[in-house]
């Protein structure tokens, strides 16, 4: 890792990152999130980061989109195939959304084995609920609502209401 | 027959519909059978019955339709109007 990445990192105060995201992209990232700072993570205006929220992108890209709401206690973490959000979605408190996975094609440590990214897309609109985990592949449509403790990792239809571990579709906003 | 009753001709199967949606007895569907006496008619309950009342019985419910069901007479006007329209 290089000297600069391992400064940016570690040694910027979270004040400044604050700031910096704020002047870079007019988003309000909390200064007790912990946000990395880097290219790879792109914020459209009026973001909000709430506290203890800690955000990576250090393996992929992660792009945020306009007016979008992350409460408190979430994880976001990036992997190559990268992590979208579209405008005006909100994700809940204590929610990960996680787009990389690990290989499990041979027997023995998982930890061990390749990682794999296809990707997240959240859609416009999206509202996730408390407690829910996004997992890698997971495509879900705009205006789709995600209820609590769900778990996503397929393509989810625009304008639907899904709950549960897989999440199924229960309703279909009209 | 009074305004508040439920509708016999689709009575049985929305009352059928609503049991096994909610997993409650049958028998105990009344018509004031609402989200305020059956724990799990919440507003996930009531999504889910919403989308099982439209499968079973091809129908399709606006959202003030939607919104307007509050106990099950209701629920049985609404589908009805919604057959007949």
């Amino acid at each position: 890792m290089k000297a600069s990445v391992i400064i940016r990192r570690f040694f910027t105060p979270p004040l400044v990152v604050s700031l910096l995201y704020w002047r870079r992209y007019g988003a309000k990232v909390s200064p007790r999130a912990e946000v990395e700072l880097t290219d790879n993570l792109e914020f459209g205006p009026r973001c909000v980061v709430s506290s203890f929220t800690k955000i990576k992108a250090t393996l992929g890209t992660i792009r945020i989109g306009s007016d979008v709401q992350i409460a408190t206690q979430c994880f976001l973490d990036a992997g190559p195939g990268g992590l979208y959000i579209g405008d005006h979605a909100m994700i809940g408190p204590l929610t990960c959304i996680v787009s990389v996975n690990y290989s499990y094609a041979s027997l023995g440590p998982v930890a061990l084995q390749p990682k794999t990214s296809k990707g997240i897309r959240i859609g416009k609109g999206v509202w996730i609920g408390a407690g829910c985990a996004i997992l890698d592949g997971a495509d879900i449509g705009d205006n789709v609502i995600v209820t609590p403790n769900s778990v996503v990792s397929r393509r989810i239809p625009e304008n639907t209401v899904v709950q549960g571990n897989p999440a199924e579709v229960i309703f279909t906003r009209r | 027959m009074d305004a508040a009753e439920p509708m016999p001709v689709i009575e049985d199967d929305v009352r059928r519909i609503l049991a096994a949606t909610l997993k409650i007895p049958p028998e105990t569907v009344a018509p004031d059978t609402s989200p305020d006496n059956v724990a799990a008619w919440d507003s996930m309950g009531h999504m889910r019955l919403v989308t099982a009342i439209e499968l079973e019985l091809g129908v399709r419910l606006t959202m003030e339709q939607v919104v307007a069901i509050d106990n099950f007479a209701a629920l049985c006007r609404i589908v009805a109007a919604a057959r007949g329209s």
